[in-house]
């Protein structure tokens, strides 16, 4: 217990400086990859395999304007999570802008022993959504979880978001149709792409009917184990879309 | 004191630094060697292997390969590890018809991760079942000893892929296997934070939060289909035997369960008795009556795990409905079958030996319900399955936490029943601070589908945690506690003390929350009496010394993902028994609004990592003629992280804050202390203006010692301050800045010491040491 003045002398400084070179320079480097060196790796199943058990089922607005163009699956090298970035081929708030597709992600995490999901994730307009109806939903019905996709501008949402109580997505969602009803009267910034507007009621822009099956669009060579896919999205896509984060925690 | 010992302590610190040093050079950072030379006692040579488990943590693994058919799997006790002396004694004794195959479970020695007492460990034994699996023993027989027996229970029951299950001592550390005191005392030590860094450092064991995992608290479900023997002691202290008795009482001829005199627990009881039981156990096991499998080990090189070949006979096709992808199967298949031929049709491979392997290949996946059938049994074979499903999860035993709760935890229903699935969600429903025990019984429908009953037991539930703090300056020394209580409706408690050993003052914050909307609702009152040693976190505190009472209801709206807005209201009382004359206090009463603005984020992870955490705090006593004071506060915080590298950070923070000139003294910034300016007395500076940085770096060990050694959880923190507080009268002046360097050592966030300097030109008093042990340190 210390409970008076400490003398510090040149000795104690010696010893303490000695004690921390010891503990950083002694010892194997950490982040050494252990997988490279196991002789025996569990579980290891086939990645287009498992991206395509997990592969959502997207659920679109009827009059929605623009397809699905590209899923690609990224595997967590660390972690049991599949990013399906998901390209549209434009986005009808930013149409024109130079990049040609619109850039969406959807995240599964899975158990990889009994290899079903474990809970799903969407990230809208820069904030992630997880619903537990979506996950329930995703379990009944073969491990694929159902989100929806907002009209024009894709945003994902997980089936059961209606149940989510913050301003984000509730109170944009609405803000967002005033702005669907009325776009093509604002200035478009390229004349090559006619503006598109939503005509229906509020309701009708919350009705998704239209299923795409994200599995469709998933090929072998679409599914890559990467931390940071940026490189091999471009080498698939070249430099036509907005990179967006790449994992629900960044 | 003997001679010997006079000796010792006359020893230079110069002899003995770098002994030490060579001794942690040698010992702590040695490399494992790849293979150890055949013992001159006989015991086979040992190769070292590294394993995967499924979630990916690398366990290290020892195999004494004498090129025997069958082998045997030895799980360790906790906090013990492969280099105990049964494994020698296994090694020596045993090697003459098995191999010996061991390894250490997650957290434990060598091996990665950190342990869960017997939770996630399964995983481990599965890799290790599926690695010995395909190396093509003929049998594989599991013993464990004390945890590593519980484990390997409770694989036996969820992923099966096991012949034969020796359990020595199953010991589960909870109340209902443990005795009163025994079972208390590991649940102390094992669950709290105050037993990580004891057993850290003596044990090399590293233990996870167990938040995350829980405890095997129904060992009732022994397997029926594996024989089993249980050897246990007459007066374990570490097992009721009781209850090791009520088990046994519901069981067959599957399991054997033999009682020996004494006291011995775990592997203390492996000596030449057991191992006589042992193989008589081992002697009178029945062989598979079909598909019994037959080594090709001596086939079987190169590297494992990859299907060598499959032989064209082998064509199997899946009918019904799996519940995993057929490629997933078949390519499983492939594996197993490339290592073994099966006995009685060894060309062909007889239906029913294909329909065994798929079974352990269903069962190796927790799927263990999955019946199989041969509906064609010509090449090639067509094998039907059937996977029940849960139809109906319910619930009893709750009284006071809602079903929606339940159901939000476990996450479990819809789909296929699956034994590790169901595992997991009653671990993490245990897990949870407002549940004792949960209890699961599975009922089969007549059409085959699975109805789960979990029978919860409640407990008050409550966290408690202690720590200290010694500073040598001003001669404080205190303890702090911590208290957190959940009410079953989610209504959370947090209460804060540091009481002062010495002078018995104390300074107590007390907080009740809840979550509304997905927003936070909280009432918070802070009491203290004559503090000392004063811990302004928001630096907007009365530096009253003697009483204050009061509350604030403040509620916490979430803009988006990371802005919230607090808004809130605040009473107190300020009374004066004893004014001295550096720490005036203005009796009266006051009340006000707050308003606080939290922004964070971080930059795209394509620039240098860099989190941030901005605050904006108004506020403003006495609207409506409230209280008898009237001030106005602003303050303003500004925090940043910036990832240096993957283990080292650099923290930076600025704080700023101005009141009105009519605020009456309590009321007025303090400056100096702990968590302000460290190098100075709390109070050095007070005044309604101040402004004060900080720069830390954090250098942790982990980038140059491994995850397992006892030294990676250390971090050196290097951090220097500069503030200043003064009133409004004057005018800041960047002469007026008191500043501090110091560097503190910390241990697993739980050990801190630290020494600081107060530097520049207007320094005063000496070097400060400090010393703190607890999660928190006030």
């Amino acid at each position: 217990m210390f409970c008076s003045a400490v003398p510090m002398r040149r000795g104690v400084h010696a010893i303490v400086a000695l004690f921390a070179c010891a503990t950083i320079s002694c010892g194997r480097p950490a982040g050494e990859s252990f997988s490279a060196r196991a002789d025996y790796i569990d579980g290891a199943a086939d990645r287009h395999t498992l991206a395509l058990r997990f592969a959502p089922i997207l659920s679109m607005h009827s009059s929605e304007p623009y397809h699905v163009v590209a899923v690609i699956g990224v595997f967590h090298p660390l972690k049991p999570l599949i990013a399906y970035h998901i390209f549209f081929e434009d986005d009808a708030f930013l149409a024109g802008r130079g990049k040609a597709f619109d850039h969406e992600l959807v995240w599964a995490e899975y158990d990889p022993v009994t290899l079903k999901i474990t809970d799903a994730l969407t990230l809208w307009h820069r904030t992630v959504l997880r619903t537990e109806s979506c996950l329930m939903d995703a379990k009944a019905s073969g491990q694929r979880p159902n989100i929806d996709i907002q009209w024009g501008q894709h945003g994902p949402l997980p089936s059961g978001w209606r149940s989510l109580l913050t301003a984000r997505p509730r109170l944009e969602l609405a803000m967002h149709y005033r702005v669907a009803r009325y776009i093509n009267r604002l200035p478009r910034a390229s004349a090559k792409k006619p503006a598109v507007s939503f005509s229906g009621s509020y309701d009708d822009y919350l009705t998704f009917t239209e299923k795409v099956d994200a599995a469709d669009y998933i090929h072998a060579e679409d599914v890559v184990t990467a931390e940071h896919s940026l490189e091999f999205l471009r080498s698939r896509l070249g430099m036509t879309f907005l990179p967006k984060k790449e994992w629900p925690d960044w | 004191m003997c001679p010997r010992s006079v000796k010792v302590m006359s020893i230079k610190i110069s002899t003995i630094l770098p002994t030490f040093l060579a001794f942690l050079c040698a010992g702590e950072f040695a490399i494992p060697a790849a293979a150890h030379a055949m013992s001159a006692d006989g015991a086979p040579a040992a190769r070292d292997l590294v394993l995967q488990t499924a979630d990916g943590i690398a366990i290290d693994a020892r195999l004494y390969d004498a090129n025997n058919d069958d082998v045997i799997v030895y799980c360790h006790r906790l906090l013990s590890g492969t280099e105990g002396g049964e494994v020698d004694f296994l090694a020596r004794t045993l090697t003459d018809r098995y191999d010996i195959l061991t390894f250490n479970f997650r957290g434990h020695k060598s091996s990665f991760g950190t342990t869960t007492v017997g939770g996630d460990e399964i995983l481990d034994l599965r890799a290790v079942l599926s690695f010995a699996g395909l190396r093509g023993y003929r049998r594989i027989i599991v013993l464990g000893a004390g945890m590593g027996g519980t484990v390997g229970w409770r694989t036996a029951e969820i992923f099966g892929n096991m012949d034969a299950l020796i359990v020595i001592s199953p010991s589960g550390f909870s109340p209902e296997t443990a005795p009163f005191i025994i079972g208390l005392a590991s649940n102390k030590m094992l669950t709290t934070p105050l037993g990580r860094v004891p057993l850290r450092i003596i044990t090399k064991t590293r233990l996870g939060l167990m938040s995350s995992a829980g405890f095997p608290l129904d060992l009732a479900g022994l397997p029926e289909r594996i024989p089993t023997l249980v050897i246990q002691s007459e007066k374990d202290r570490f097992v009721d035997i009781r209850r090791i008795r009520i088990i046994f009482e519901g069981l067959g001829e599957s399991g054997t369960l033999a009682i020996v005199p004494g006291r011995k627990h775990a592997e203390d009881l492996i000596d030449r008795d057991t191992l006589a039981r042992i193989r008589a156990f081992l002697d009178g096991l029945p062989p598979r009556e079909e598909g019994m499998r037959v080594s090709r080990r001596g086939d079987a090189a190169g590297p494992i795990g990859s299907p060598r070949y499959m032989s064209d006979t082998l064509r199997v096709a899946l009918a019904g409905d799996s519940p995993l992808p057929e490629s997933v199967i078949l390519d499983e298949l492939g594996k197993r079958m490339s290592v073994r031929i099966l006995a009685g049709d060894s060309a062909a491979y007889s239906p029913q030996a294909v329909v065994l392997e798929l079974r352990d290949i269903f069962s190796i996946h927790g799927y263990t319900r999955t019946s199989l059938a041969v509906v064609d049994s010509l090449p090639p074979f067509t094998v039907k399955t059937s996977t029940p499903r849960i139809r109906t999860v319910s619930i009893t035993g709750n009284r006071r936490l809602p079903d929606e709760y339940i159901r939000s935890v476990v996450l479990i229903g819809g789909d296929y029943y699956n034994a590790y699935e169901l595992d997991r969600a009653i671990r993490r429903l245990s897990s949870q601070p407002a549940i004792q025990s949960v209890k699961s019984h599975v009922t089969a429908r007549d059409d085959g589908d699975m109805d789960i009953l979990l029978t919860v037991t409640e407990r008050r539930p409550y966290g408690f945690l202690l720590s200290t703090k010694f500073t040598d300056i001003d001669d404080f020394a205190g303890i702090g506690f911590t208290w957190n209580e959940v009410n079953p409706t989610a209504l959370r408690y947090e209460g804060r003390a540091l009481i002062g050993v010495s002078e018995h003052d104390f300074l107590t914050f007390h907080t009740l929350a809840k979550d509304l909307f997905q927003n936070t609702l909280c009432l918070s009152a802070t009491l203290f009496d004559n503090i000392s040693s004063r811990d302004d976190l928001d630096y907007i505190f009365s530096r009253q010394e003697v009483h204050e009472i009061g509350g604030e209801l403040a509620a916490r709206y979430r803009l988006f993902s990371r802005t919230s807005v607090t808004l809130g209201a605040f009473g107190k009382k300020s009374e004066s028994s004893e004014v001295s004359l550096d720490m005036p206090v203005t009796e009266g009463s006051s009340g006000g609004v707050r308003c606080m603005i939290d922004l964070s984020g971080s930059l795209p992870r394509r620039f240098p990592r860099f989190a941030w955490r901005h605050t904006f705090y108004y506020e403003k006593s006495g609207p409506f003629k409230f209280g008898d004071f009237f001030f106005d506060t602003y303050q303003l915080n500004l925090s940043g992280e910036l990832k240096l590298s993957r283990n080292h950070t650099s923290l930076t923070t600025i704080h700023g804050g101005r009141q009105s000139s009519s605020a009456p003294p309590q009321y007025e910034f303090s400056l100096g202390g702990m968590t302000t300016l460290p190098g100075y007395p709390d109070d050095s500076f007070i005044g309604n203006r101040f402004a004060l940085a900080s720069q830390a770096l954090c250098l942790s060990a982990r980038s140059v010692a491994s995850e397992t050694s006892v030294w990676s959880p250390l971090r050196l923190i290097l951090y220097g301050h500069a503030g200043t507080a003064w009133e409004a009268a004057q005018s800041f002046s960047l002469d007026n800045l008191r500043m501090d360097a110091g560097f503190e050592f910390e241990y697993m966030e739980i050990l801190r010491a630290g020494c600081v300097w107060p530097v520049g030109n207007l320094r005063e008093g000496s070097p400060r040491v400090y010393i703190g042990w607890g999660v928190h340190v006030l």
